[in-house]
């Protein structure tokens, strides 16, 4: 049986390592998503959405379904900055709201 | 029966409202400004939620507290204030009843308000989405709580029907 392959390194000290990756790329991109309550009316929380976000019926309507049936729904996404505010705006409104890195679960 | 219809296109509302339900819905500003004050509690998480869920973002949640809690208090306060107006200026009409013509930043007012009460009402009660009120006996201590839950519901899901007509 063959030994294992040792391949060697070579260290070339003059190259300067890469930067960190995370410093090259944007800002995480983050979603807002709203969870399911007990007692938000389901017409108020489509209402809540066509207001904020100048969703259509049809649209408000699909992710108001969506938290009810499934427990959550995003409802947008950006900047950290952004969603922070988005979260704020849905805050005032009564909704449970709360933000999360993009990808961060299925 | 107490009415919400449309008024006019801009989205106003026309309110008319008996003589019992005027006196329920001017409770409404002292019981809330009273549950806002409060500083902890399930009340004031519902109303007041975090942010962040990810325990690695504490401290983004804590700058995110300091800087959204007090705005989103004062909108509260503000919007029973305005909540308050509206009931104000409500004119008197025959048998015991007034009308009042809600302008549309005057139903987001009254929308809010409604909400934050009926947040505050089913949090202290636990309400869940199978609960029928219409079951809780008398006797309960919680039906005085509840119904007024259960009317409230009713108002905020008849302004936003008249919005939509």
């Amino acid at each position: 049986m063959a030994g294992p392959t040792v391949f060697p390194v070579e260290v070339d000290p003059d190259v300067e390592e890469p930067p960190a990756q995370g410093d090259l790329r944007p800002d995480t991109p983050w979603i807002v998503v709203v969870w399911n309550d007990p007692i938000n009316l389901m017409a108020y929380v489509v209402h809540v959405f066509q207001k904020l976000f100048g969703f259509s019926l049809e649209k408000a309507t699909r992710l108001m379904l969506q938290v009810h049936h499934e427990g959550r729904a995003v409802v947008s996404e950006g900047a950290r900055e952004k969603a922070e505010a988005d979260v704020a705006r849905l805050h005032a409104h009564g909704l449970w709201a709360t933000m999360e890195k993009s990808g961060g679960r299925g | 029966m107490p009415g919400f219809a449309r008024a006019s296109a801009d989205g106003s509302v026309r309110v008319e409202l008996e003589g019992q339900e005027i006196a329920l819905l001017a409770g409404l500003p002292r019981q809330l400004e009273d549950v806002i004050a409060a500083v902890d509690g399930p009340v004031h998480a519902r109303l007041f939620p975090a942010a962040y869920l990810d325990p690695t973002e504490d401290e983004a949640e804590r700058e995110w507290q300091r800087l959204m809690h007090g705005e989103l208090l004062r909108g509260k306060l503000a919007a029973v204030g305005a909540f308050r107006d509206t009931l104000d200026h409500a004119a008197p009409t025959a048998r015991d009843r007034v009308e009042l013509v809600l302008a549309p930043d005057e139903v987001d007012t009254w929308l809010a308000v409604l909400n934050d009460v009926r947040l505050a009402l089913g949090v202290t009660f636990e309400v869940t989405e199978d609960l029928e009120i219409e079951a809780i006996s008398t006797d309960d201590p919680r039906a005085p709580g509840l119904h007024l839950y259960a009317y409230l519901t009713w108002v905020q899901d008849a302004l936003i029907r008249a919005l939509g007509t």
